[in-house]
């Protein structure tokens, strides 16, 4: 699926329309398919539920495929919605933030006071709204059940967990957010790749972070990139589907410079029919075999990458 | 087999890894009863069940690695071997050996260390097969200490296998660190087999239990036909 938004971006050097392409992919694992389970991925991007110009949102979940949270694959939905409209609420707050000439680091202070405690509340009520319109099964509290230790009436979002990466870009801002595995990579119009959120080394051996956890504020990271000092050319969501296939360790300066590459002497069109295609290698067999997903937020500086790199 | 052949961004795409690492006693007590023997033997009757877990699970590639430990502890198999093509070189016992276990888990923990081992991974598996206590106690508790500090050592699925009545279960059952997983025990060197394919069937049982150590435990109680599923169903912390 693909978008295609145009904003006013104030550059260092001059002012020029900025195109923004948004292009994503979700493709259910194998083995979820082998298992029973549902997609329990989710992506949505700001043009799904607004106007297809202006800032932009893309938002990507994984639901967890534990047995002890059977409703992820809502739960992943909810968050990713939730992510949107939250950032939509916050949007003018940002640019006015963004006017007042603050640093970054206020800003990002911003961005963890409201837009993540908002994220994890709204999450939070959404659940617990589906909840009461659709009470557990009985299958659903079997499932309980093979976790004795886990009080699932003391917090049943559990049913519901997941992880969250958000990119947002408003004015000359870009900001992300996220809690949990998966990937958030940058490449900045000068070649320079980056990963804006660390990878928090205990998310081993399957055990995540999530909005679904006590307390998820504190798990949560966030990143803010002045568009003016450093612009980007692309931004790659991926949930771990994608990660756990790569072969290299360090893949994400490789995967991001090739799909500038590509961008480049294929056309984002090109991308976009492709995209479905990788995240359906990496779901299969041959890959993590989880479920996969991609979102892409391409500027059209992207279309310059190799001139200027030959 | 997908027949999806886009050009992919990036240096390529395989399965996820599981590492299994065999901590294997080599003191002095281990001729007794013709156990390092056994242990060899049973190192090798496993490996074709293993292969077979990997062609029918589909998910994770298998590697092997494998610490011996005596007077001191040293890699006997230090680069990951996939199973596919892996040959277990037999171990010998060391004339009046002592048991360094502490020091053998000091190596793994060390090899399980962020800087050394792959993120993409699954839980690795590590499997301690001894007949006595480690004489190296304070490297024991070192050893122990660095196994759980380590996220991906304390998120790592931790098998015994008692030799005999000599090995001491305090100590293993440390090194296991979850109530509901017994140590296995092996009264005679004919056992080794035995428990060691209950502990391959435990690891195989992984498949369809993701991330619960209870089910790997009943397995280990009770084997049975493992069945195929989701080797890594995420969870929370």
């Amino acid at each position: 699926m693909s978008w295609v938004f145009s904003m006013m971006t104030q550059s260092s050097e001059s002012t020029m329309e900025q195109q923004w392409y948004i292009e994503t992919a979700c493709v259910r694992g194998m083995f979820h398919d082998r298992n029973s389970l549902p997609l329990q991925d989710a992506i949505l991007s700001f043009g799904d539920l607004y106007s297809k110009s202006g800032p932009l949102v893309l938002s990507v979940a994984d639901g967890h495929g534990d047995i002890i949270h059977f409703r992820s694959a809502s739960g992943s939905q909810m968050a990713t919605r939730v992510a949107l409209e939250v950032f939509q609420n916050h949007l003018a707050d940002i640019k006015a933030l963004e006017a007042k000439d603050l640093d970054l680091s206020a800003i990002e202070q911003f961005v963890r006071k409201n837009v993540v405690e908002e994220v994890v509340s709204k999450w939070k009520q959404h659940v617990m709204a589906d909840l009461e319109a659709n009470p557990f099964e009985d299958s659903e509290i079997e499932a309980m059940q093979t976790r004795p230790a886990i009080n699932f009436e003391a917090n049943p979002t559990i049913a519901y967990g997941t992880t969250l990466l958000s990119a947002c870009i408003v004015g000359n801002l870009a900001i992300m957010i996220q809690i949990g595995d998966g990937d958030i990579v940058v490449l900045h119009s000068d070649k320079t790749v980056i990963t804006p959120i660390p990878r928090d080394p205990f998310l081993v051996g399957g055990r995540t972070t999530s909005l679904c956890q006590k307390n998820p504020q504190k798990d949560f990271h966030a990143a803010v990139i002045d568009l003016r000092v450093r612009p980007i050319a692309l931004i790659l969501l991926a949930s771990d589907g994608f990660g756990n296939s790569q072969v290299e360790p360090n893949w994400h300066h490789d995967v991001a410079t090739d799909i500038a590459t590509f961008s480049k002497n294929y056309g984002i069109e090109w991308v976009s029919q492709n995209l479905p295609l990788w995240a359906a290698q990496c779901a299969s067999n041959d890959g993590s075999g989880d479920d996969t997903t991609l979102g892409l937020v391409l500027s059209n500086s992207i279309f310059d990458y190799i001139e200027e790199q030959t | 087999m997908t027949q999806l052949n886009a050009i992919m961004p990036g240096g390529g795409i395989s399965r996820r890894s599981l590492h299994i690492f065999i901590l294997a006693d080599c003191s002095g007590s281990m001729k007794i009863d013709g156990r390092i023997q056994a242990l060899n033997y049973a190192i090798a009757s496993i490996t074709p069940q293993l292969i077979n877990w990997e062609k029918e699970q589909e998910q994770a590639q298998i590697f092997i690695r494998a610490v011996a430990f005596a007077d001191n502890a040293s890699w006997h198999i230090q680069s990951p071997e996939p199973i596919s093509t892996f040959n277990w070189p037999p171990l010998s016992h060391v004339e009046k050996g002592l048991t360094s276990m502490g020091e053998a888990i000091r190596l793994v923990a060390d090899a399980l260390s962020p800087e050394k081992f792959e993120p993409r991974a699954l839980r690795p598996v590590l499997l301690l097969i001894t007949d006595g206590k480690p004489t190296d106690v304070d490297q024991f508790e070192i050893g122990i200490k660095e196994l759980f500090a380590n996220p991906v050592g304390k998120a790592s699925i931790r098998l015994a296998i008692a030799i005999g009545q000599g090995a001491n279960f305090s100590f293993l059952n440390r090194f296991i660190n979850d109530a509901d997983i017994p140590v296995m025990v092996a009264e005679n060197a004919d056992q080794i087999v035995v428990k060691l394919t209950a502990a391959t069937l435990a690891i195989s049982k992984m498949s369809s239990i993701g991330s619960d150590r209870k089910e790997v435990a009943e397995q280990v109680i009770m084997p049975e036909a493992n069945e195929l599923g989701v080797l890594d169903d995420d969870t929370i912390i």
